[in-house]
């Protein structure tokens, strides 16, 4: 696998004299991977987030994509082609009166011939599935289809990379599941490496890799796995375990000598199972 | 109400002046406008009238939306009428009862006048009742094209437009959001003197702004993520098509301001 | 002050070719002290619900009581503002609703259109903001210079300090992390079980639903299609799978172990401690035989 991106030594503040809100941030993106990038509101994620299209530039330190560095005016719309990003709220975001201006907005920007346009944006939409939605206005859509809208309007840019930077956040559950869905077909189907940007663990323990941050830190990077056996450190800084893991702490602080760490709730029940066996 | 705001008073239909070319609406509108100003006689005036009338049968817009259109100068209409009628001295004089005194040319002038108003709103509602905001501006920003090199915004001012219509029903919800959690905490938006009520909308407009601002900050944020960066070398979606049936209304429009033009008296 | 709704029905934009059904046949009765969920989806008639309940919305058919207020289609109740007074309604997203230059201005706003004299208000105000979890010096700061999680607090506040004797949440912890959502339901559970209110909560969190609630109703297209204790409904996995809905964790745990070991375990059981106990029991079980 090969360095989609590479943020080398990334400090930023959005003021001077002000705390930096990012401190020394180094971390790589690979290919076709799905990273989590966990922290509690205020941890700094979504101004790194910012950083990896060059909407906000680093103060200290670089930021390549694809080798195209964030910092050069020659290579920044370079970069946000590569990298598309749906932000937390699906009201503001949509830009246009229809489903199918609005995916075409991007295009327009890239100076696309209007056939392929066309094509590009059929292709798009009917990949997030909302083909019977095309002509649609905005405030006829449920979040979740919104959100769908906008992750069809970054893949009609053909980009190497999508984040999600708390796009859930605002949605019911029901839109939750719509927009994870989807982003996972794109992955499986398409090879999308997917930067989903959340404070939600049970949405990260479904990640190929993790990074967790406080305070405008990486203070942990891993596998998942790995990352959920300090259960006390993600706690400390606010964030919420999945249950299968709350049980299964609960249980050994008990004195039940259970093995391996679980994620689901069918494991936690077996292991429990073959303890009682094993008694 | 939601609806109207949103659609403008737009009427969906599939008729010749609803399939016309925004281009097309716009320009003969336009030409339209001026052209009343040539009639000057009551030859002139019934064909403007026909031509007027047609144009509305055409569209097949029901009669109560024209109507509808022109309630509000429906009384700037009639004062006009009436202060022509008994103002202008000119011509023999009808009838008088004691110091009103009705001159031929006072009716023929009112007359005149009031046909010219409602010709001029019947067209420019018919204009909007077939065409979508989003169509007229696009209508706009292409028409107005070639004065960019002057100077003009006009890319940018098309943008705005559209990002307006787009955001209105969405502000308008946010609107109804707010009144209700402050009528919640006892405010009262709709009774008392009026200095009270000026008051009583603070609680209302400023939640109202600061959610505005917030909005355009984040918008201008994502369209800047999708690549934004004015209008130089953009492509566009809405493709405006020109053919024969636009022609045939632009032929139309110049047999008609010559046929005025001739029957100038 | 015990809620009774009967036959409740809600038609927007009525007589319009917009017409839509938004709540059919609703009744229930909410007994004084009541912590009710209610759940349902987007569109399902929640948020419609418990505008009725004080008066923002009117029934178009059926009726209201609420205490000695009655609430009728077609009738008016004058005295709409007392009805309000005594129930506070924390709406989604309610730091949108601050506008005071200071935080002091925005919590009394609510009270002083009731009638409560400043210093009163001030008094509540400066115990509020710290039963909210910030401190006296935040009362003189601009509301707008807050974080987000700390807005919701303010505008919290805000309502609380009307005294309401009913309080509707309408999904309070929407879009806050972890910690502040445990934050601010640990705060409104304390003031239900403190100052003996009525709850009516409006949530997607199944959990918070089950560790909370005496009595959950769940709406669907507008109508109730289910409602009881805690363990009535939630025992009822077939009802709420056919609904698109889950049971909460710790039920689901409890419903696998009982399959695995074949055995029964206690239905109540909504906490992780709870769930734990549940757990261990059968291990011991096991330990003792």
């Amino acid at each position: 696998m090969s360095d989609l991106i590479s943020v080398q030594n990334v400090s930023f503040r959005y003021q001077e004299e002000q705390p930096y809100v990012l401190n020394n941030v180094s971390l790589t993106v690979q290919k076709g991977e799905w990273l989590a990038i966990v922290g509690h509101n205020g941890s700094g994620k979504s101004t790194l987030a910012r950083h990896l299209n060059g909407l906000l530039q680093p103060e200290k330190g670089d930021v390549l994509v694809e080798g195209y560095n964030s910092r050069d005016e020659e290579s920044i719309w370079e970069v946000r082609r590569r990298v598309g990003i749906v932000f937390q709220n699906p009201d503001n975001q949509f830009v246009g009166t229809s489903v199918r201006d609005d995916v075409a907005f991007g295009l327009e920007n890239n100076g696309v011939p209007r056939d392929e346009m066309i094509e590009r944006i059929t292709e798009s939409i009917k990949r997030v599935k909302m083909e019977e939605y095309m002509d649609q206005e905005p405030h006829r859509l449920s979040g979740g289809q919104k959100q769908r809208v906008a992750i069809a309007g970054i893949v009609a840019l053909r980009p190497s990379i999508v984040i999600l930077d708390e796009a859930t956040s605002m949605l019911d559950p029901a839109g939750r599941k719509e927009v994870l869905e989807t982003m996972r077909e794109l992955k499986e189907e398409e090879g999308m490496t997917v930067i989903s940007i959340t404070h939600d663990l049970e949405e990260a323990a479904k990640a190929d890799r993790m990074i967790v941050m406080n305070k405008g830190e990486v203070i942990d990077e891993g596998l998942p796995k790995d990352i959920f056996q300090k259960g006390d450190m993600l706690e400390e800084i606010g964030l919420d375990l999945p249950f299968p893991l709350q049980m299964h702490r609960a249980l050994k602080e008990r004195g039940f000598p259970l093995d391996s760490l679980t994620l689901s709730q069918e494991e936690l029940v077996d292991e429990i199972w073959t303890l009682q066996s094993k008694i | 109400m939601m609806q109207n705001i949103i659609i403008g008073q737009y009427v969906p239909g599939k008729s010749y002046v609803h399939n016309l070319d925004p281009r097309a609406k716009l320009l003969t509108t336009f030409l339209f406008v001026i052209i009343v100003f040539l009639a000057n006689n009551w030859i002139s005036y019934a064909l403007l009238g026909a031509f007027t009338l047609s144009a509305i049968g055409v569209s097949r817009i029901p009669i109560r939306f024209i109507y509808n259109g022109l309630k509000p100068i429906l009384l700037i209409i009639i004062l006009t009428f009436l202060l022509h009628v008994f103002l202008t001295k000119e011509g023999p004089l009808l009838f008088s009862l004691g110091f009103i005194e009705v001159y031929q040319g006072g009716v023929e002038q009112g007359v005149f006048i009031s046909m010219r108003l409602l010709f001029l709103i019947m067209i420019t509602s018919l204009l909007t009742l077939t065409t979508t905001p989003i169509d007229i501006t696009v209508g706009l920003e292409t028409l107005l094209g070639p004065f960019k090199r002057f100077g003009l915004p006009v890319h940018e001012f098309a943008l705005m437009m559209s990002i307006a219509l787009r955001f209105i029903p969405t502000l308008l919800e946010e609107t109804e959001k707010i009144m209700k959690a402050q009528a919640a905490r006892g405010a009262q938006f709709s009774t008392g003197p009026i200095k009270e009520r000026l008051k009583s909308i603070v609680p209302l407009l400023v939640p109202l702004f600061v959610s505005a601002f917030k909005r355009a900050e984040d918008l201008a944020m994502a369209m800047e993520a999708r690549g934004y960066r004015g209008g130089e070398g953009r492509t566009s979606i809405r493709l405006l098509k020109w053919d024969a049936k636009d022609s045939l209304l632009f032929v139309l429009l110049l047999l008609l301001t010559t046929a005025l033009i001739l029957l100038r008296s | 002050m015990d809620i009774t709704i009967k036959d409740l029905e809600h038609l927007y934009s009525k007589g319009t070719p917009f017409e839509r059904i938004a709540l059919k046949d609703v009744d229930l009765s909410i007994k004084q002290g009541t912590f009710l969920s209610i759940i349902g989806h987007t569109g399902s008639g929640k948020s419609t619900l418990i505008q009725h309940l004080n008066g923002l919305l009117k029934p178009t058919s059926g009726s209201i009581q609420i205490g000695d207020f009655h609430i009728k289609s077609g009738e008016k109740e004058k005295r709409l503002k007392d009805l309000r007074k005594h129930v506070g309604v924390v709406f989604q997203y309610p730091e949108h609703q601050l506008f005071e230059e200071t935080i002091e201005k925005d919590i009394i706003f609510g009270p002083m259109n009731f009638g409560v004299a400043e210093d009163e208000a001030k008094k509540r105000a400066a115990h509020l903001i710290d039963l909210v979890g910030l401190d006296q010096s935040f009362l003189q700061r601009s509301p707008f210079d807050l974080s987000g999680g700390q807005m919701r607090r303010v505008a919290i506040a805000g309502v609380l300090a009307m005294k309401p004797s009913i309080l509707i949440l309408d999904e309070p912890t929407a879009g806050l992390d972890p910690r502040g959502r445990k934050e601010i339901m640990e705060l409104f559970y304390r003031l239900h079980n403190e100052e003996n209110l009525t709850t009516i909560l409006v949530t997607h969190s199944m959990e918070d639903a089950a560790r909370y609630s005496d009595q959950i109703v769940i709406m669907e297209k507008g109508t109730v299609a289910l409602q009881g204790t805690p363990v009535e409904v939630f025992s009822d996995a077939d009802a709420l799978t056919a609904l698109s809905l889950d049971v909460p964790e710790t039920m689901q745990f409890i419903h696998r172990l009982e399959t695995r070991f074949g055995t029964s375990l206690p239905k109540s059981v909504f906490t992780l401690e709870e769930t734990v106990e549940a757990a261990v029991s059968l291990l011991r079980k096991e330990e003792r035989s």
